[in-house]
């Protein structure tokens, strides 16, 4: 009769068979321990991928804007689009003004002041003498109806074909808002103008800091 | 019990897994401030990276604001100060205290000097300088790190015509006062000392009321927020409308102007505002083909330098080319003109409104911005059949005209087949009113093809294309015609007027704005104004 015989692991084979999922644990605590900052950088580095590139489309488009770039042409709009490659800024080719697709958006708004000289509804007023979208223009940048820190531009007096807002002079719709015109007070001679260029990209769903959890906005002055 | 002999003795590798039980929480722990300085040093570059853009930008929009402020004060002086009023304003907007925490912002103080090299380029720098805070790196002894920026615009003067349409159409509406506030205004929003506007009325007949100057405000007037002076003292105010509307002649004129101010260096302009058609020609009835009767027919008293009339068969135009007789100049031009000069004798404004085709006999050059200046007499030269002469009065001339001249008096052709045809008779331009409309229509858009084309100033220089601007006001201008004056392609901003689609792409581009009623034109001249200054930078 065959004597069964115990098979006798080595020390080292038990050794391991009793730590299994030690350097799990190990991990796992450690992972406990800097999962927290990984999961802050990965948010924060990309919102602020995304809020410098944002700011290379704000850039980008205020500078043809001064420089009297037609913005409403599609072949611009083509330009600002590719410079905002990766934000998902899109372009309707079928329709270049009022669009609802992408996840961007950049507002371009031209404001003049109206001095107290002029006789006229918006005397003393800063109004938009021109308001142009580039983007999803459903998408609200500051969540609460708003698209522009310059305020809506009413329908009645915006033009979709060419930007222009008419009669800004005597149409109290084409005043600014109250935050600009509080931000700019009394700094402006009659007839300046301002350029302000917006852009608003959604980002993930986390906000971090000076990051809002809707997305990435940045606003120039020209 | 187990036997000790039994035991299995420790091997080395035994021994070391023992001693590495918790290595790798060891291991991690201790590099955990090796990987948060390394996340701590990426989280600090990028605030700097993020710091820099956004004080570039700043900095960007402080330059652009200064150069477009280059245009607010009477002096240079006060131009300079305006400038960096607008760099600080722009600056602090867009860059406000603290932004990301940087701290030791220095506001710009922009830098205006003129080029070295052209005259007419004024530069404006701005540096800005700011620090950016450190996060992790403060542990290694770095608080914060200085980043500066450099901003450059530049500012190109203009030199501008206003050409403005003083007909009777606009006392008529009554937009002529609004006009003269507007064009004020316009004036109030350039450079005094750098810029140089000048300006021509028209009614049927044009004036050069200024010549590009810098001093335009004391020599037309002007209008803007700090100061406004009395109404009469500038040559707007003296502004008059009656009459009808030589546009041709006026918009050559303009730009002969600024052919004769000689600055390719700076943006020359010309801007027109109109309220309605063209209706009337300055022909110049000199001409003729040898053999062949005269353009004017059955006049008399139109004599070559011999003596010999030229209003028959047997005494044809062709007299004039060898024996021509010594016209007067009616118009000279000046020295360095791109127009030769314009004589008196058989020159007269032809005027297709009202029908029938009337030859009136105001003189063509004005000499002043009075209404009644078109009235004056002219100069003599030829009769008509009823004994009258064409340059002293008004009189219907259907029969003294033999054809229509390829050009106006000033070179503007009447013959533009890619917008309107004309029609012809034994290869000349047929006498018919319908004719002459059209011919207006297309002598406009010719004088404004010139104006837009490089050519040569008489010391060789090359002088680009001018930007031509135009204001159309109410309901009787052809949109057409001011969007190709203007070749500007976009449509009208309230749909008016669809886009104009044979734009030459390879003269300037400039803008067509309509202003459907008065109360418009201030916003009008005050966007094209804007254009220019944007165009300027």
């Amino acid at each position: 009769m065959m004597t069964t015989m115990k098979r006798i692991l080595p020390a080292s084979a038990r050794r391991r068979r009793t730590q299994k999922g030690l350097e799990s644990i190990e991990f796992g605590l450690w992972a406990l321990l800097m999962l927290p900052p990984f999961i802050w950088m990965f948010i924060n580095g990309f919102n602020f991928i995304r809020y410098n590139k944002a700011g290379d489309v704000t850039r980008s488009a205020a500078m043809m804007y001064v420089k009297n770039t037609d913005m409403m042409s599609l072949t611009t709009q083509r330009i600002v689009e590719r410079v905002a490659n990766g934000l998902d800024l899109q372009v309707d080719s079928g329709n270049t003004i009022v669009n609802n697709i992408g996840n961007g958006l950049v507002v371009l708004t031209k404001l003049q002041y109206v001095g107290s000289t002029c006789n006229c509804t918006n005397a003393d007023q800063y109004v938009m003498t021109q308001r142009i979208y580039i983007g999803n223009r459903s998408m609200q940048i500051t969540g609460a109806g708003v698209e522009s820190f310059a305020g809506p531009a009413p329908t009645a007096i915006w033009n979709a074909s060419t930007g222009l807002v008419s009669s800004y002079t005597t149409d109290s719709a084409a005043r600014a808002s109250t935050a600009f015109a509080t931000a700019w007070g009394s700094s402006l001679a009659n007839g300046q103008v301002v350029y302000l260029v917006e852009s608003f990209f959604k980002t993930l769903s986390f906000g971090t800091g000076d990051f809002d959890a809707r997305g990435v906005y940045t606003r120039v002055y020209m | 019990m187990m036997n000790p002999e039994n035991r299995i003795p420790k091997t080395a590798t035994a021994s070391r897994r023992k001693n590495e039980r918790g290595v790798i929480l060891l291991l991690g722990t201790l590099s955990v401030p090796v990987l948060i300085s390394m996340m701590g040093l990426g989280i600090d570059a990028s605030v700097l990276y993020g710091i820099k853009s956004k004080l570039q930008l700043a900095s960007d929009g402080a330059a652009l604001a200064s150069a477009r402020a280059l245009s607010i004060g009477l002096t240079t002086a006060e131009q300079a100060d305006s400038a960096r009023n607008n760099a600080t304003n722009w600056f602090n907007k867009n860059f406000p205290t603290g932004e990301f925490g940087s701290s030791g912002t220095v506001v710009p103080q922009p830098l205006v000097f003129d080029d070295p090299t052209n005259a007419l380029l004024r530069h404006v720098v701005v540096t800005a300088s700011t620090n950016a805070p450190s996060f992790f790196m403060r542990y290694w002894g770095r608080v914060s790190t200085s980043i500066s920026v450099r901003s450059e615009a530049t500012r190109r003067d203009s030199v501008i015509m206003m050409v403005l349409d003083r007909s009777g159409s606009m006392q008529n509406s009554g937009s002529c006062q609004p006009m003269k506030d507007a064009a004020k205004q316009f004036t109030g929003m350039f450079a005094a000392g750098r810029d140089r506007i000048g300006m021509v009325t028209f009614n049927m007949a044009s004036y050069v009321s200024s010549v590009p100057s810098t001093d335009f405000r004391t020599n037309l007037g002007y209008a803007d927020s700090s100061s406004s002076p009395a109404s009469g003292t500038g040559q707007i105010d003296a502004i008059t409308c009656t009459g009808g509307t030589g546009t041709p002649e006026a918009m050559i004129l303009g730009y002969n102007e600024l052919y004769k101010t000689g600055l390719p260096g700076a943006l020359n302009v010309v801007m027109l505002f109109t309220d309605g058609l063209p209706t009337a020609l300055t022909l110049d009835f000199r001409g003729g083909v040898a053999t062949q009767m005269g353009i004017l027919e059955n006049t008399t008293n139109c004599k070559d330098s011999t003596g010999v009339s030229l209003n028959s068969a047997s005494n044809p135009r062709g007299n004039l080319s060898t024996n021509p007789p010594a016209w007067t100049t009616g118009m000279a031009m000046g020295t360095g003109s791109y127009l030769a000069n314009v004589p008196t004798g058989p020159v007269a404004i032809v005027y297709a409104d009202p029908q029938p085709l009337y030859l009136w006999g105001f003189k063509y050059v004005g000499t002043s911005n009075s209404a009644t200046d078109a009235y004056v007499t002219g100069a003599s030269g030829c009769t008509t059949t009823s004994g009258q002469d064409v340059t002293t009065a008004a009189t219907t001339v259907a029969n003294n005209i033999n054809y229509y001249p390829t050009t106006d008096a000033f070179g503007n052709g009447l013959e533009l087949p890619s917008y309107n045809t004309l029609n012809y008779s034994n290869g000349r331009i047929q006498e018919t009113n319908a004719n002459l409309r059209l011919a207006m229509l297309n002598a406009t858009a010719n004088a404004a093809d010139r104006a837009r084309t490089t050519r040569n100033l008489p010391d060789a220089r090359s002088f680009p294309g001018v930007v031509i601007y135009c204001i159309g006001l109410g309901t009787g201008v052809n949109h057409a015609l001011l969007q190709r004056v203007a070749n500007d392609g976009a449509p009208g901003e309230n749909n008016e007027y669809p886009a104009f689609t044979s734009t030459n792409s390879t003269q300037p581009t400039g803008n067509y704005v309509f202003a459907n009623d008065a109360t418009r034109l201030g916003p009008a001249f005050s966007q094209i104004a804007s254009f220019i200054l944007r165009l300027s930078q």
